[in-house]
C-alpha cells in the first residue's frame, strides 16, 4: 500500500492542468491513471493525405492502422474514434467505470491522455455571460486561460471576440484552403445583415513549432492522428510532468472507490488492469479528473447519496452539409486542415445569452464513405456523387446549450460486495426540435448569401451524449466549493468537467483545463502555508 | 493465496465439465475428478479418478491439503424432482462437499450455477441451484451463474438445440421471444478457471454470460444460419398455450405426467446485468454471432469468394491478394465472422450488387440480412478508401473535364432512380 501527499486521478486535459502548477510549486503529485498505455503515436513520417490517397505505398496502414481497426464500425460518434483510435481505445469504458446509460451515449476512454487523443481541439474562452452562474467572474480564470494557453500553444485568428471568447495571446492562426477559404472572404466582403458572426477557429493546435512539437503544415490527415503532435493531446504532457522528481506517475490503476479515513485523508480502492489484482492507496488530498461521469461516481459514493437523480448538462447538437457550387468539380486542395476551419455564433431568439455554436470543416478531409453511409443511394453510385459534391462542401456540426436536453444521472448501490454504479439517462426537451429547426433555418438564410447551400437531407441530430459534452453534475458552489472541493469531503478536489455550472454551446473543455488550472493554483498556495 | 495447481472437479463426463478438464491440463493443472464411473484407464495425463457419487461423503485422500487446491463443482443430478427440497441430492451432496472443503482448507469453492436460479424459479432446477447457492457463505466460496452454453461438441442442451434446428426449416416454438443470454463453452471453462485462481474476489455471485440477452427463438435462427447455413423459421406459440394443453392431455387417462422442467426452466429466465462481472474477471467472452460463425466449416473460403465480389462491385477491378486477405481479416475481426449471403446473379455479375445494396433508412433491426448486408458493404467501403483504385474513385486532385464529369453524373442519377424501387423492395424483403 502507497502513501501520497496528492494523488490526481486521471490523466486527461482536466488531470495535467491541474497537476501542472502543483508540480511546479514543488509539491509531490502522485497521477493515477486507468490507461496501461498511450494510443500508438502517429508515424512522423507519414504522408500528406493527398499522397495516401494517390497511392502512396502501404496507405492502409495509416488509413486503417496496421490492426485494420479502421474497419470496424463506431456508430453515431465522432468518426475520430474509428480513424485515429484502435479498437481498444474505448473498449470497457462503461463496465470499467460502472456506467449504465439509457438514452444516452457516453464514450470516453481508458488510454493514456483519455479523449484528448481524439478531441476536435477547438478552444473558444467562456465570457462573462456565459459565466453567468459560476460562482466567480471571468477576471478569475482569464490568467489560468492564459497560463494554460502559453503551455499547450492555442492558435487563432483574432477576428471576432463574439464568436470566440475574451482574446488571449496565441500563435497565428492555421491557414484555410478550399471551402472553408472561400466562405469566410466572402463573409468579410459582406459582414452587415448577417446574423451569423463567423471567425477563423481558435485552435489548440500549433501553427509554429514549440519545443518538440512541430507546427501543423497542413498535411490534411487529422481525422487518423497527428504526425508532428500539433494537436494538444495530454498525455504528452506525461512525460514532461515526468521530469520533475516530485511527480509520479502509475499506469493501469483504474479507481473503483474512495473512502474518508478517520483523522483525515483518503483510501483509494481500484483495480489494478495489468496485475489483475486490487490495490490500496492512501493519501492526504486526492484531486478527481477522471471525466464528468467517473468523478461523479465516485464522489456520489463516498458521500452515499443513493437513489437521488442530479441533473447532467449536456449539449445537442446536429450535423449538417453544405455546399459551395462555385467550387463544384475543382481539384482537391493538396494542403489543407482536418481541423474546423471556421467558427460560428448565431444568436438564438429564446434569450439574450442563448446562443448556437458551430464548427464548419473541409469535408474533403473527412472519409467519403462516412459520409456516403448516408445517402439513400447504392454504395457505387453514392460515391460517385460524393466524389463529385466533396470539393465544394463544407460540414457544419453546431452545438446548441444545454437548456435544451434534460439529462439525469443518480447512483445506484452496488449488490453484495459489488461496486457502486451510476445511472445515467437524457432526453431533449420538447422544444429542442423547434430550437434546432430555427438555428438551421438561420444558418442556411445567412449562409445563402455567402453563396453555400444546405444539402436537403443532410441534418442529422446527434442522441444525447453523442458529442461527448457533459458536465456540470457537482457544481462549484452547490456540491463543491468555488475550488472544486467537496462538500462533507474536505481535501477531496474535483476538477473535471462535472464541477462547471452548465453549458454554454461553446466547447468546454479549454474552459475545464483553465479551471483545474485555477484550483491547482489555489490548492499549491494553500498547502504552502 | 498460493498458485493454483490443484483442481477438484466433479461433473467432469458432462457437456462443460468434459471441456473443462481438458482446459484445466491444458495448463498444467494436477486435476482429481470425482466421478460416479470411472474410466476404462484410470489416471495419467496428471488427472486420477476417484469414484463418487452426488449425495455420498467426498471419498478420502481426496483433498491435498496444502493450500493450493480449488474445487469446481458442476456436477448435478437429474431425477424425480416430486420429492421435497431437503431431499434433492442435490443440495445435499453439495452440503457434503462444501464442508469437506472447508474442513480441509481448500482455498476456493466454485459452484457452476445456472442464471435461471433464483428462489422463486418456475422449475426445479432453478430453485435449486439458489438453494444451493444458498450453501455458499464464506469469502472464498463463489457461486457462477452460467447462461446458455453453445459451441464444443454435440450434447447437452447445445447438442439438443443442434439437432432441433435440422429437424425442419419450420418449427413451432414455445415462448420464442424470452430472452437468453449465450456463452461459449470455452468461454465458461476460462471464467471458471479464472474463478479458480483468481487471487481476490470482489464478489460472491458471478454472472458468465453475454450481458446482451437474445430471444430464444432467434437463437435457434442463428444456429441454423451460422453453423448449418439454413434459414430457419419460427412460429411463436404461447406458453400459456401449450400449459393449458399439456394439463389437458395429462387428464386423459393412461397418460403419464409429462416433465415440465425444461419449459418452466425456459419460461422462467430473467436478464442479469452482468458485464461489470466480466470485466472483474478479465474476461472477454466471443460475440455470439462469431462464436457461432467459427463452428462453421469453409469459412474462410466463403469469406475470399464474396471479398472478390464485393470489392469487384465497388471497384469495378479485381481486388489484390492484399485487399482479399484484408476483407476476411475485417470480417472475422470486427463485422460478425460469416459471409453473407450473395444472390446467385450477383455472384456471375457483381455489379448487380447494386440492386441489392440496402437502403439505409429501411434496413430493421441490426441482425437482419439487409443491415448486415448493408454493414458488409460499408466496411468494404472503407477498406476500399485505402487502395489506390478506390481513393481513385473518391477524391479528385487534379483537374477533370467539366463535361465528361457532368454526362458520367447525369448517367449515375438516371441509373439511381431505376434501382430505387428494385433496392427498396429488395431491402424491405429481406429485413
Amino acid at each position: 500500500m502507497t502513501s501520497s501527499k496528492i494523488v490526481v486521478v486521471g490523466s486527461g486535459p482536466a488531470g495535467t492542468a491541474a497537476s501542472w502548477p502543483l508540480v511546479e510549486a514543488g509539491h509531490d503529485v502522485q497521477m493515477l491513471d486507468a490507461g496501461i498505455a498511450a494510443l500508438p503515436s502517429t508515424p512522423i513520417n507519414r504522408p500528406t493525405l493527398a499522397e495516401l490517397r494517390g497511392g502512396a505505398p502501404d496507405a492502409w496502414r495509416h488509413l486503417l492502422k496496421p490492426d485494420l481497426s479502421g474497419l470496424r464500425e463506431v456508430g453515431d460518434t465522432s468518426p475520430k474514434l474509428r480513424c485515429a483510435a484502435n479498437a481498444e481505445f474505448e473498449k470497457g469504458y462503461q463496465e470499467s467505470n460502472q456506467l449504465f446509460t439509457s438514452d444516452y451515449v457516453a464514450v470516453g476512454a481508458l488510454a493514456q491522455g483519455g479523449l484528448s487523443n481524439v478531441w476536435g481541439a477547438v478552444t473558444p474562452v467562456f465570457d462573462e455571460a456565459d459565466l453567468t452562474n459560476f460562482p466567480f467572474g471571468l477576471d478569475a480564470l482569464l490568467p489560468s486561460y492564459r497560463a494554460v494557453a502559453d503551455r499547450i500553444g492555442i492558435s487563432c485568428g483574432h477576428d471576432d471576440p463574439i464568436v470566440n471568447g475574451p482574446d488571449i495571446p496565441t500563435q497565428p492562426p492555421l491557414p484555410l484552403a478550399g471551402v472553408g477559404a472561400e466562405v469566410f472572404e466572402r463573409y468579410r466582403a459582406l459582414e452587415e445583415g448577417l446574423s451569423v458572426r463567423i471567425a477563423r477557429s481558435r485552435l489548440a493546435v500549433l501553427s509554429e513549432d514549440k519545443g518538440a512539437r512541430r507546427g501543423c503544415d497542413q498535411g490534411g490527415g487529422c481525422l487518423w492522428g497527428c504526425p508532428h503532435s500539433a494537436v494538444f493531446n495530454s498525455a504528452e504532457e506525461i512525460a514532461q510532468l515526468e521530469q520533475y522528481p516530485n511527480f509520479s506517475f502509475v499506469s493501469g490503476k483504474l479507481v473503483r472507490s474512495l473512502t474518508r479515513k478517520d483523522g483525515g485523508g483518503f483510501s483509494i480502492q481500484g483495480v489494478d488492469r495489468q496485475a489483475k489484482s486490487f490495490f490500496e492507496h492512501q493519501s492526504e488530498t486526492v484531486i478527481l479528473a477522471a471525466g464528468t461521469l467517473p468523478s461523479t461516481r465516485l464522489v456520489l459514493s463516498l458521500l452515499e447519496k443513493y437513489g437521488e437523480p442530479l441533473p447532467l448538462a449536456t449539449t445537442p447538437g446536429f450535423a449538417a452539409a453544405y455546399c459551395l457550387p462555385s467550387h463544384l468539380l475543382r481539384p482537391l486542395p493538396e494542403l489543407q486542415t482536418g481541423v474546423p476551419q471556421l467558427t460560428f455564433r448565431l444568436g438564438m431568439e429564446e434569450g439574450e445569452n442563448a446562443y448556437a455554436f458551430g464548427l464548419m470543416f473541409n469535408a474533403s478531409t473527412m472519409s467519403l464513405p462516412d459520409l456516403v453511409a448516408h445517402l439513400p443511394l447504392t454504395r457505387r453510385g453514392g460515391t460517385a456523387l460524393m466524389e463529385a459534391l466533396l470539393p465544394s462542401l463544407a460540414l457544419v456540426l453546431c452545438n446548441l446549450p444545454s437548456e435544451y436536453a434534460d439529462c439525469q444521472i443518480s447512483l445506484e448501490r452496488g449488490e453484495k460486495r459489488a461496486a457502486d454504479r451510476l445511472n445515467v439517462s437524457g432526453k431533449y426537451l420538447s422544444n429542442f426540435v423547434t430550437a434546432a429547426k430555427n438555428v438551421r433555418a438561420g444558418i442556411a438564410r445567412d449562409f445563402s448569401r455567402l453563396g453555400l447551400y444546405s444539402l436537403p437531407g443532410s441534418a442529422h441530430l446527434y442522441p444525447p451524449g453523442a458529442l461527448n459534452h457533459h458536465a456540470g453534475t457537482l457544481p462549484m458552489g452547490g456540491m463543491t466549493s468555488k475550488f472544486g472541493e467537496v462538500e462533507g469531503a474536505p481535501d477531496l478536489f474535483v476538477v473535471d468537467g462535472s464541477v462547471l455550472n452548465g453549458l454554454p454551446a461553446r466547447n468546454h473543455t479549454f474552459t475545464v483545463m483553465a479551471n483545474a488550472d485555477r484550483i491547482g493554483r489555489y490548492l499549491a498556495a494553500r498547502s504552502a502555508h | 493465496m498460493p498458485k493454483l495447481e490443484h483442481l477438484i472437479l466433479t461433473g467432469a463426463t458432462g457437456y462443460i465439465g468434459g471441456r473443462l478438464l481438458s482446459a484445466a491440463q491444458a495448463k498444467g493443472l494436477r486435476v482429481t475428478v470425482l466421478s460416479r464411473s470411472l474410466p476404462v484407464e484410470n489416471g495419467g495425463n496428471n488427472v486420477r479418478w476417484l469414484e463418487w457419487s452426488l449425495g455420498e461423503p467426498p471419498p478420502d485422500g481426496m483433498f491435498e491439503g496444502n493450500g493450493g487446491e480449488a474445487i469446481i463443482h458442476l456436477a448435478h443430478r437429474w431425477h424425480d424432482t416430486s420429492g421435497t427440497p431437503s431431499e434433492d441430492p442435490n443440495i445435499a451432496g453439495t452440503r457434503h462437499l462444501v464442508d469437506a472443503a472447508r474442513e480441509h482448507g481448500v482455498k476456493r469453492f466454485v459452484f457452476a450455477s445456472s442464471c435461471s436460479a433464483r428462489q422463486d424459479a418456475l422449475n426445479h432446477y432453478g430453485r435449486t441451484k439458489w438453494q444451493i447457492e444458498q450453501l455458499l457463505e464464506e469469502p472464498d466460496e463463489v457461486v457462477a451463474r452460467i447462461g446458455l452454453v453453445y459451441g464444443g461438441p454435440l450434447t447437452g442442451l447445445w447438442g439438443m438445440l443442434c439437432r432441433i434446428v435440422r429437424l425442419s426449416p419450420v418449427l413451432p416454438m414455445v415462448d420464442a421471444g424470452r430472452p437468453n443470454q449465450p456463452i461459449h463453452i470455452d468461454d465458461v471453462c476460462e471464467g471458471l478457471l479464472k474463478l479458480a485462481e483468481k487471487e481476490e474476489l470482489d464478489r460472491s455471485i458471478y454472472v458468465l454470460a453475454d450481458p446482451e440477452p437474445v430471444p430464444f427463438g432467434r437463437i435457434l435462427q442463428l444456429i441454423s444460419s451460422k453453423v448449418f447455413g439454413r434459414r430457419l423459421f419460427i412460429i411463436p406459440i404461447p406458453f400459456g398455450l401449450v400449459m393449458g394443453l399439456l394439463d389437458m392431455v395429462e387428464k386423459v387417462p393412461g397418460i403419464p405426467p409429462i416433465n415440465r422442467e425444461r419449459l418452466l426452466g425456459l419460461a422462467g429466465i430473467r436478464t442479469l446485468k452482468n458485464a461489470d462481472h466480466l470485466v472483474a474477471l478479465g474476461l472477454t467472452l466471443r460475440p455470439f454471432a462469431g462464436g457461432l460463425a467459427a463452428e462453421r466449416p469453409n469459412l474462410r473460403r466463403l469469406l475470399l469468394r464474396e471479398a472478390t465480389i464485393v470489392m469487384r462491385y465497388l471497384t469495378r477491378m479485381r481486388p489484390s491478394s492484399t485487399v482479399l486477405r484484408h476483407y476476411v481479416r475485417g470480417v472475422l475481426a470486427y463485422d460478425g465472422g460469416q459471409p453473407i449471403p450473395l444472390p446467385l446473379p450477383v455472384r456471375l455479375m457483381p455489379s448487380l450488387l447494386a440492386l441489392w445494396d440496402p437502403v439505409a433508412a429501411l434496413v430493421g433491426s441490426p441482425d437482419s440480412l439487409a443491415s448486415r448486408r448493408q454493414k458488409r458493404i460499408a466496411m468494404a467501403l472503407r477498406l476500399s478508401e485505402a487502395t489506390r483504385e478506390g481513393a481513385a474513385l473518391m477524391y479528385q486532385y487534379s483537374h477533370q473535364s467539366r463535361v465528361m464529369k457532368g454526362a458520367k453524373l447525369l448517367a449515375v442519377l438516371i441509373l439511381e432512380t431505376l434501382f430505387l424501387p428494385v433496392r427498396v423492395v429488395a431491402t424491405l424483403l429481406w429485413r
